[in-house]
């Protein structure tokens, strides 16, 4: 028996995952066709840069959306979550910064904005869990609430007045290339990997999402499962809320309301089965990319970004065909092959 | 009572992704023949009904009716031509009354734009007429028994003109007495000429009403004749392709002490004051009628249901159970009635299911599943309860029935329990694998398990157990050592708690 370990052993399963491998085959045509029209200026090590400093936001709040899709539910509060939490993070450095020191200030302040995350997640989870509430229901209330919150607390303004040091999270570039934000998201994608591929809790996520009543019968406990995966959302969305507080500067009730779709996208053209089960991290970050490529490239080509919003539609619409027609391919491949099996 | 022929299939192959469902098969019905499809799951019974109704198309082969030659034909064309299928699920519309149920497709194939809800009500009458049937028209079906829905799957059918009606296991969810009134449609039907291909695997009823039996297995016609031809065993023996051999159940080695003690538990509204002793090494039988409290006091055992008064004792210890993990953890384990939806993860690898119940004993040391561990763990289990894959990374779905519960049972057996408990372990399961599993709990006893069937197939019971308890309305009926009692004795004793429980 093949007996590869860790990392080589996980990139050998994509490699035979025939989902991951079209959309790895999506992804790179986005990058090349962009490439040859936007030219150098979409190869630019500037675009590049700007492309790594933009894509994590989405990319975080989609996995956290992911984790709820795999339950069979949804999340349509992580921007709610996101300033939410971006906001009790500004408020408190501002209001501290003096008393306490700068530094502490914003160390407790990003501490906050985790708790702050981890309890809207918490109010999901047993929303969901524990009153019965569907997700969709439940994440559409407190979306308006998280809102509704981050707008009384700042009576609808924008918080400023944040030091400029605060910009590091998601501003800043290591070693001068790197953006912070990037290396947020590789770690981010490690440790959910992981979680999902290769622990406890990520088998009973799966199981739970494949079929609830089957769970219960084999003695895993739903309602935690449930409720741990929207507080990993909720803290995911906190993350995303400071990289987004950190890139401005600055934190509102409004940001990122496009968002919400954008997220729900590229869960789904990353592969992850709306109703539960069914996905992997790996798809979503390849999707993340392959929107960012595209945005990109069309804002270099200063194409209007009405039209950027249908060209996500329309590949999120043919990545289904393709699926569906490669689905097609194979069983007819097989087919074939049985035939001559039998022939010979 | 048949007449000339019907339809002729010759030489009908097809094959899914590489799996021959159908070889080379040849079937001749004749007008007004009561003929049955018999065969394990798996043999292609399915498949070879889906050709006939024109909804898969043959890789090769022949379909003749009327003297016309088709290579195949399109779901519309079976349905000109009257051939009808009525499936397990019967295909009815659960919101509509009984009367546009029936008539309003036959209403449709007129091809009026509007309906005309007069000649819908007169119709659907006309069809039950038809059956001897009497039904509330305005009923709506979802408020109605199955076997009512079933039968306004036939008169609908008729409706459309069927000459050909092709049945897919239709006894499934019915009780002996809606069997026996669906058997008079049948022959009545016969009587009209109208050719009848039943499916099923449940030999005494397949005896009661076919004349002509055809067995497939492997996707391959391996014998077909009239049905007098056929003792049980040779019926047997053609499905299966093995002699069977079933030897009733003693218990060799029963402990001196009690595995498992329960002192009057109750739920409830479900059952009350239940007490018995199960050893280790037994097979201890629970049977009931639905409804009788049977399933409740399972899954109670198993903490699924509460218990809100007496004491269970594991081993001479109380058990204190807070959740199904305790009961998981205590040496409980509980296979459920249905395996789709309760038992199985069904698009799920099967390994994944095998590590379903107890995934914190498969981690290594670093806190991470052990995926090759699993794998192999995985592997052995497959061998030992011989489920036919040729991977455990499979998804469920793809297996049959029988397949399918081997591998709940491996993940119940990879609990390392000490009580098994089994609800209903053999329902739509082909007389192969039952075989295989019955030899298994068997073996398990004898490694001192404490083996609970609970069932209401008394032969199961009987061949099975070497002591059962019967359960009426929620309470103990009566205890019996199986060595002692026949089949039709314990029919009446059911029947019997069934009437006195009416009359209360």
């Amino acid at each position: 028996m093949n007996k590869e370990k860790g990392f080589a052993k996980y990139i050998r399963d994509i490699t035979q995952d025939a989902q991951m491998v079209r959309l790895f085959v999506i992804m790179v045509a986005a990058f090349v066709i962009m490439g040859i029209a936007s030219g150098s200026k979409f190869l630019s090590l500037s675009n590049f840069q700007s492309m790594a400093r933009t894509f994590p936001e989405v990319g975080i709040l989609a996995i956290a959306v992911s984790l709820a899709m795999l339950l069979g539910g949804i999340n349509l509060s992580v921007v709610g979550i996101a300033n939410l939490s971006g906001i009790f993070c500004c408020k408190f450095i501002i209001a501290t910064q003096e008393k306490i020191g700068m530094w502490p200030a914003i160390f407790i302040g990003l501490a906050i904005a985790m708790v702050v995350g981890a309890l809207c997640g918490l109010l999901n989870g047993f929303l969901i869990a524990y009153v019965g509430i569907p997700a969709m229901l439940a994440t559409l209330g407190s979306q308006e609430i998280f809102t509704g919150l981050g707008v009384g607390v700042t009576k609808g303004a924008a918080v400023f007045g944040t030091p400029s040091e605060f910009t590091f999270f998601g501003g800043a570039y290591i070693f001068g290339v790197i953006p912070m934000s990037l290396i947020v998201f590789v770690v981010v994608v490690v440790i959910f990997t992981i979680l999902l591929q290769r622990k406890q809790y990520g088998m009973e996520l799966y199981l739970v999402g494949t079929n609830a009543k089957a769970a219960r019968f084999s003695g895993i406990k739903n309602e935690r499962v449930i409720l741990k995966t929207h507080v990993y959302g909720g803290i995911l969305s906190a993350i995303a809320g400071i990289i987004i507080a950190s890139g401005t500067n600055s934190a509102k009730a409004s940001y990122g309301s496009s968002y919400v779709l954008r997220c729900l996208i590229v869960a789904i053209l990353g592969g992850i089965n709306p109703s539960g089960g069914f996905g992997k991290i790996t798809g979503v970050v390849m999707a993340v990319l392959t929107i960012q490529f595209l945005s990109s490239g069309f804002g270099i080509l200063r194409v209007d970004s009405y039209f950027q919003t249908f060209v996500w539609g329309a590949v999120l619409v043919g990545d289904m065909i393709l699926n569906h027609y490669m689905d097609k391919l194979a069983e007819n491949r097989k087919k074939k092959k049985a035939e001559k099996e039998t022939a010979s | 009572m048949a007449g000339k022929t019907l339809i002729k299939l010759d030489g009908i192959s097809i094959s899914f992704g590489g799996v021959h469902a159908l070889q080379d098969v040849d079937l001749e019905i004749l007008e007004g023949q009561t003929l049955c499809l018999a065969g394990e799951n798996g043999g292609g019974k399915s498949t070879l009904i889906k050709i006939i109704s024109g909804f898969y198309r043959p890789d090769r082969g022949t379909i003749e009716i009327d003297g016309k030659q088709y290579s195949h034909f399109t779901p519309k064309q079976a349905i000109d031509l009257g051939i009808q299928v009525i499936y397990q699920d019967f295909a009815i519309f659960p919101n509509l009354t009984v009367a546009e149920n029936i008539a309003l497709s036959a209403e449709r194939l007129d091809g009026r734009k509007t309906v005309n809800w007069k000649n819908v009500k007169r119709r659907a009458q006309e069809a039950l007429d038809m059956i001897n049937v009497r039904m509330d028209l305005d009923a709506t079906l979802a408020d109605l028994p199955v076997a009512s829905k079933q039968l306004v799957a036939i008169c609908r059918s008729l409706l459309q003109n069927a000459r050909l009606l092709i049945m897919d296991e239709p006894t499934t969810a019915l009780t002996k007495n809606e069997v026996n009134s669906l058997f008079k449609v049948v022959r009545d039907l016969q009587k009209k000429g109208i050719a009848v291909v039943f499916v099923s695997h449940k030999l005494d009823e397949v005896y009661e009403i076919a004349e002509q039996l055809v067995i497939l297995r492997n996707g391959k016609k391996v014998i077909e004749g009239p049905i007098r031809e056929f003792d049980r065993k040779r019926f047997i023996y053609y499905m299966t392709g093995r002699e069977i051999e079933s030897e009733t159940f003693e218990a060799k080695n029963i402990g001196s002490e009690p595995v498992l003690e329960v002192r009057n538990i109750g739920i409830k509204d479900l059952f009350a004051d239940i007490s018995f002793k199960l050893y280790a090494g037994e097979v201890l039988g629970i049977t009931g009628l639905l409804g009788s409290g049977r399933s409740e006091l399972a899954r109670s055992l198993f903490n699924l249901e509460k218990i809100d008064t007496g004491q269970v004792f594991l081993e001479g210890k109380e058990l204190k159970l807070k959740s199904v993990k305790d009961a998981i953890n205590a040496g409980i384990a509980y296979v459920p009635e249905d395996r789709l939806t309760e038992g199985l993860f069904m698009p799920q690898t099967i390994s994944r299911n095998m590590i379903s119940a107890v995934i914190e004993r498969n981690l290594n040391k670093a806190g991470l599943i052990d995926t090759n561990g699993v794998r192999e763990r995985s592997m052995e289990w497959v061998k030992e309860l011989k489920v036919k894959t040729p991977s455990t990374e499979l998804p469920a779905q793809a297996l049959s029935g029988g397949n399918q519960q081997k591998v709940v049972l491996a993940k119940w057996l990879s609990t390392k329990p000490k009580v098994l408990i089994l609800n209903s372990p053999t329902v739509g399961i082909d007389v192969g694998a039952k075989a295989d599993i019955y030899a298994y709990t068997r073996m398990l006893a004898e490694q001192g398990i404490g083996v609970i069937i609970i069932s209401d197939d008394l032969p199961e019971i009987l061949d099975n157990c070497n002591r059962a308890l019967i359960m009426k309305r929620g309470r103990l009926a009566g205890e019996f050592q199986t060595s002692e009692m026949d089949e039709t004795r314990l029919a009446d004793i059911l029947a019997e708690a069934n009437d006195k429980g009416g009359a209360a």
